[in-house]
């Protein structure tokens, strides 16, 4: 194991919720290693987008810890954790569709100066073409797979060192999702440490290099992806059979 | 039934006009605070009094028109944070419903209005002002001097808000919080200052409404309420949060107001704003313009 010094972001014994009397996280633990691609999955409900709401400060922990390197980040609210180096894709409501493809660009790097905004934009239009091409079109025109390069160019605005992504592959065609997963291993590469939660659990655990299996609020499982998708358990429970069969949620 | 002459249509249209900004200004006041805040404020109508007020109190210690009518706004956009601070930032951190805010807003607007005629009375009252001629702008139609004044002034006011919206990063921010308070958080945008610039741009154009109001009519305690049903009309005709609409929607519905008192006796103008809403609605229940909250 590496030193704690290369975790990047801890979450320990997290508890969470919508209402007063009912916890969704029930005891949650996620580390991350600086640089790393960790995968979040499991069934519906399991709680991984809320995990990822109170990682963001959209929920308080009621218990337990979170830390970015050595700074408490529990219940902060979610500029400063911007301003920390944080950036999030959340799973619906992820673009502002009344704004251009520009603004919603703008919009992500809010806290940066002006002028470091426009390089920026600049250089998101060379990483994502497309949104170059459209840049004066209204958010809310967008194809379903236009609007999630969006929404992942208005998180790397800010030049996160952390991007937690939500189901970035949601409703989209499987020639679409392919795209997108490479445009995630692009960006862990160029070393953005990225927390992805998938649905496409088996494409998701051939990219990362380690995943956490989430159920009812609590972290289940965890291993590098291959161990993952080799468990027979993990395979049985989570990935729709045995780890050879094809992919039931490939589209 | 009597038709009218084109002149006097064209004068009725006039008027309609005059009193559709200052409808438009409190409209798009209400709009934005609607949209970005999710608050249904009932009390808009009286805060547009309120600026009134103030605007006249100034003007009755002496100072000239355009210096109070600034007065009026700083002093009417303190009114509002102050609301913001102690009413609804404490409601919407208990996650109070809009129906809830909706009722305290009324009881706002019965709270301010009374206060008004505590303070003031509840006697008609004028700014003291030199009287004009009407001014004949061509084709027999006239139009006085206050009522251009009026209509100067929210264009500019408008043309400000067109920039302030499009080409400010706070103004962005704010179109940004309209589509999606969660997004705005987590893309760094710090809502809770963007709620205080929207209160300050939206009191101020209200307050502005209120203090040219007084203007073309009398300064009086009612003055705004009677035109929180024709802003509510306008706001949901122009589509909730939506500026352009808010500003369109006036126009047309003080128009249609004006013009039916050809017909209709005076007290029907408010029917007439509520007729105007559902028939559009019936046939667009979308509203005429986009919405920002769907
Ligand atoms: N805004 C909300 N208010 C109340 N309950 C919610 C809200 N969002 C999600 N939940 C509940 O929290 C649980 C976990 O949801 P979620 O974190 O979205 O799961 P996942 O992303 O793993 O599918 C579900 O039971 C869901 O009904
Ligand atoms: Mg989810």
């Amino acid at each position: 194991m590496a030193p704690t010094a290369d975790i990047l972001l801890r979450v320990e014994g997290v508890w969470a919720g919508y209402l007063p009397d009912l916890d969704i996280l029930q005891g949650v633990n996620l580390e991350v290693y600086r640089g790393e691609l960790v995968t979040l999955i499991g069934p519906n409900g399991a709680g991984k987008s809320t995990l990822a709401k109170t990682i963001f400060g959209l929920l308080t922990p009621r218990q337990g810890t979170i830390h970015l390197a050595d700074e408490a980040i529990g219940g902060r609210p979610p500029h400063e954790l911007v301003r920390l180096g944080m950036a999030y894709v959340p799973q619906i409501a992820n673009v502002f569709p009344s704004l251009t493809v520009a603004e919603n660009l703008e919009m992500g790097a809010y806290q940066s100066r002006p002028a470091g905004v426009a390089n920026r934009r600049t250089q998101i239009y060379e990483l994502l073409p497309l949104l170059g091409q459209r840049h004066r079109q209204r958010a809310g025109t967008l194809s379903g797979g236009e609007r999630q390069m969006l929404a992942m160019g208005r998180a790397l605005m800010a030049n996160p060192q952390v991007l937690i992504l939500d189901e970035p592959s949601a409703a989209l065609s499987p020639k679409l999702v392919d795209e997108v997963f490479a445009q995630i291993r692009a960006i862990n590469q160029a070393g953005v440490t990225i927390i992805l939660v998938e649905q496409n659990a088996r494409k998701a655990l051939k990219m990362a290099d380690r995943g956490y299996v989430l159920e009812n609020g609590r972290d289940r499982f965890t291993g590098s992806g291959p161990s993952l998708l080799h468990d027979p358990q993990v395979a049985a429970l989570y990935l729709g059979g045995r780890h050879d069969s094809p992919s039931p949620e490939g589209n | 039934m009597a038709l009218p002459t084109p002149l006097e249509l064209g004068q009725l249209v006039l008027n309609g006009l005059a009193t559709g900004s200052i409808v438009a200004l409190g409209s798009v006041g209400l709009t934005l605070t609607y949209g970005i805040l999710r608050l249904p404020n009932f009390a808009h109508g009286d805060f547009l009094s309120l600026g009134a007020y103030l605007t006249l109190a100034a003007n009755l210690a002496g100072i000239p028109l355009v210096p109070a009518l600034l007065l009026g706004i700083v002093a009417t956009v303190g009114a509002f944070l102050a609301s913001e601070h102690v009413l609804w930032r404490p409601l919407r951190q208990r996650r109070a419903t809009s129906t809830t805010l909706m009722i305290i807003s009324i009881g706002l607007a019965l709270f301010l209005r009374n206060g008004l005629i505590l303070i003031w009375g509840s006697q008609n009252q004028n700014y003291r002002l030199p009287v004009f001629p009407a001014i004949p702008i061509g084709g027999g139609l006239t139009l006085t001097q206050n009522r251009l004044i009026v209509m100067g002034l929210a264009v500019l006011a408008m043309v400000c808000l067109h920039a302030l919206l499009n080409y400010t990063r706070i103004g962005k921010a704010m179109r940004a919080v309209a589509d999606s308070v969660d997004l705005a958080r987590v893309s760094g945008i710090n809502v809770d200052r963007v709620v205080l610039w929207t209160w300050g741009v939206a009191g101020g154009l209200t307050a502005l409404g209120g203090g040219m109001y007084g203007l073309i009519t009398a300064v009086r305690p009612n003055m705004g309420w009677f035109l929180i049903l024709p802003m509510f009309a306008t706001v949901i005709l122009g589509g909730i949060g939506n500026p352009y609409g808010a500003v369109l929607g006036a126009l047309l519905i003080t128009t249609a107001q004006e013009v039916s008192t050809i017909w209709l006796p005076t007290e029907y103008k408010l029917g007439v704003a509520l007729v105007v809403m559902m028939v559009m609605l019936l046939v667009r229940p979308q509203g005429l313009f986009r919405s920002t909250l769907s």
